[in-house]
C-alpha cells in the first residue's frame, strides 16, 4: 500500500509539471480551433447542401444527394489520408485537417439541417408567399430561422463529435491535444508514465465534451427549441 | 499537358496494375474491417441491451453507474480509448501487442454506450401502462421486459441502431491508428511502399461505400416504415 502510494506520488510529481500542462493547453487550443472552424464551415456548406437536396432543381438535388450519401458512408480517416496525398498546401497541417474534417462533417450537418427544414410546417411557406415573399426571401427570412432554432441542440452535439474526431488527425501531426500528448511523452521523457498522460488527456477531452453535451441537453429542454 | 502527365503519374494504367498486384493486401484489409465490425457490433448490441435494461430497473445506484458509463464513453474520443486499452489496460493485465483485440474492445464499449442510450429511450417510449398491465398478469421484471416491453421497443430502436452500425464500420478505421491491418491501413502501406496512392485511395473509398451504403439505405427504409405505421 505504501509502495503503491509512493509510486503514485512519483508519477504525479514527474508528469504534472507546468510545462506538461502548457503543452496540453496548447494542444487543446488547436483542437478547439480546428473543431470550431470545421463546424462553422460545415454549417454553411451543410445548409447549402440541405437546401439543394430539398429544392426543385434536379441537378442540384442530385449533386447534393450524391455528395451527402458518399461522404456519410466513408470514414473520416479516408479524407484525412486523402489530404496527406492530395493537399493543395501540404505544409499547412491545420488547414489540411480542417479541410478534411469539413468535407466529412458538412455531409453530416447537411442531414441535420435537412431534418430541421423538414420540421418547419408547410403552412409557413404558404404564409410567406401570401405576404409577397419570393422563394429565396421566404427561405432566408421565414424558414431557415425556424429550422436553425430546431437544430441548435443537435448542432452542439455535432460540435462535440467534431472535437472527438480531431484525434483521428494523428496522421497529419498538426499539434492537437492527442498529438501534443504523444510529443510530451517523447520530449518530456514520460515513457514510464504513458498511463498517466493518456488518462489525463482523456479527462481533458471529457471535461470539454461533457460541458457541451450538457449544454446541448439544456438547450433541448429549454423553451428556445420549438418541439 | 502538365496536368495530363501528372494525372498519368497518379492514375495511369501502370498504377492500376500495381494495385492489382497488391490485391491480396487490400482483400485482407477488407476482410479485417468486416470481421472487426461484425464482432464489435454484436458485442456493442449486447452491452447496449444490457445497460439499457439495467437503466430500466430504476434502482438509483444502478442507473447512476450506467449514466456514468455512457457519459464517459460518449464524451471521450474513440482513438484515446483504444490507445488507453492498447497501451495501458492490456499491458497491465499482461496482454501485449493485441492490436485487433484492443480495437474490438474499444469499438464495442464506445458503440455500446450509444446503443444503450437508444435502447433505453426505446424502452421509455413504450407506455408505462404496458408494464403495469404485464405486472398485473403476473409477469416479473424480466418476464415483462422479454415478452411485452422489448418486442415493442425493438421497432423503435431498430432504425437508430442500424445507423450506429454504419458509424461503427466507419469508426473501425481506428484500427489503423494502432497500426492494425484494416482497410485504411492497406491503402497506407501500399502508398508508402510503391508511392502509388491514386487507385488505392479510390478503391478504399469504394469498398467502404459498398459496406456502408446498403446499411444506410436499410436504416432509411426502417425509419420510413416507422413514420408511416407509427
Amino acid at each position: 500500500m505504501v509502495e503503491l502510494l509512493s509510486s503514485l506520488r512519483d508519477t504525479v510529481v514527474t508528469v504534472y509539471t507546468p510545462l506538461f500542462f502548457k503543452v496540453l493547453g496548447e494542444g487543446l487550443l488547436v483542437t478547439l480551433q480546428i473543431a470550431l472552424s470545421t463546424i462553422a464551415i460545415s454549417f454553411v456548406a451543410g445548409s447549402a447542401l440541405a437546401i439543394m437536396r430539398n429544392g426543385k432543381n434536379p441537378v442540384a438535388r442530385w449533386v447534393a444527394t450524391i455528395y451527402v450519401e458518399t461522404v456519410r458512408n466513408i470514414p473520416l480517416l479516408f479524407f484525412i489520408t486523402m489530404m496527406v496525398f492530395f493537399s493543395p498546401f501540404p505544409s499547412n497541417k491545420i488547414f489540411n485537417a480542417t479541410l478534411a474534417m469539413s468535407i466529412f462533417t458538412s455531409g453530416v450537418v447537411a442531414e441535420i439541417v435537412r431534418g430541421g427544414l423538414n420540421g418547419v410546417p408547410k403552412g409557413q411557406w404558404e404564409a410567406a408567399s401570401s405576404q409577397g415573399f419570393g422563394a429565396f426571401q421566404a427561405m432566408v427570412h421565414i424558414i431557415l430561422p425556424q429550422a436553425y432554432r430546431r437544430i441548435l441542440a443537435p448542432m452542439i452535439a455535432q460540435f462535440v463529435t467534431t472535437i472527438k474526431d480531431t484525434s483521428f488527425c494523428a496522421a497529419l501531426a498538426m499539434g492537437d491535444l492527442y498529438d501534443r500528448a504523444k510529443q510530451a511523452i517523447n520530449q518530456l521523457d514520460l515513457r514510464d508514465h504513458t498511463a498517466a498522460v493518456y488518462v489525463t488527456v482523456a479527462l481533458v477531452y471529457f471535461l470539454v465534451c461533457f460541458t457541451f453535451t450538457n449544454l446541448a441537453k439544456r438547450v433541448q429542454r429549454s423553451s428556445y427549441v420549438i418541439k | 499537358m502538365d496536368f495530363f502527365s501528372g494525372f498519368q503519374k497518379i492514375f495511369g494504367a501502370k498504377r492500376w496494375l500495381e494495385l492489382y498486384d497488391a490485391r491480396e493486401e487490400v482483400i485482407a484489409g477488407f476482410v479485417m474491417t468486416v470481421k472487426v465490425s461484425f464482432f464489435s457490433l454484436i458485442f456493442a448490441l449486447i452491452i447496449g441491451v444490457a445497460v439499457g435494461l439495467l437503466m430500466a430497473t430504476q434502482r438509483r445506484w444502478i442507473t447512476r453507474a450506467c449514466r456514468a458509463y455512457i457519459a464517459f464513453f460518449q464524451n471521450t474520443p474513440l482513438v484515446i480509448q483504444v490507445i488507453i486499452i492498447y497501451l495501458v489496460i492490456m499491458p497491465a493485465m499482461g496482454i501485449y501487442r493485441k492490436k485487433v483485440e484492443a480495437g474490438i474492445i474499444g469499438l464495442s464499449i464506445y458503440t455500446g454506450a450509444y446503443c444503450a442510450t437508444i435502447v433505453h429511450s426505446a424502452i421509455m417510449s413504450v407506455p408505462a401502462g404496458q408494464f403495469e398491465a404485464a405486472s398485473s398478469q403476473g409477469f416479473g421484471f424480466i418476464g415483462s421486459m422479454a415478452h411485452v416491453i422489448l418486442p415493442q421497443a425493438v421497432r423503435i430502436a431498430l432504425p437508430p441502431l442500424t445507423n450506429q452500425a454504419v458509424n461503427l464500420i466507419k469508426n473501425s478505421s481506428v484500427l489503423s491508428v494502432v497500426t492494425a491491418r484494416d482497410l485504411i491501413y492497406s491503402l497506407d502501406s501500399i502508398a508508402a511502399r510503391s508511392d502509388n496512392y491514386g487507385p488505392p485511395l479510390l478503391m478504399t473509398g469504394l469498398l467502404y461505400l459498398c459496406i456502408c451504403l446498403p446499411i444506410s439505405l436499410l436504416a432509411r427504409r426502417l425509419e420510413g416504415r416507422l413514420v408511416r405505421h407509427g
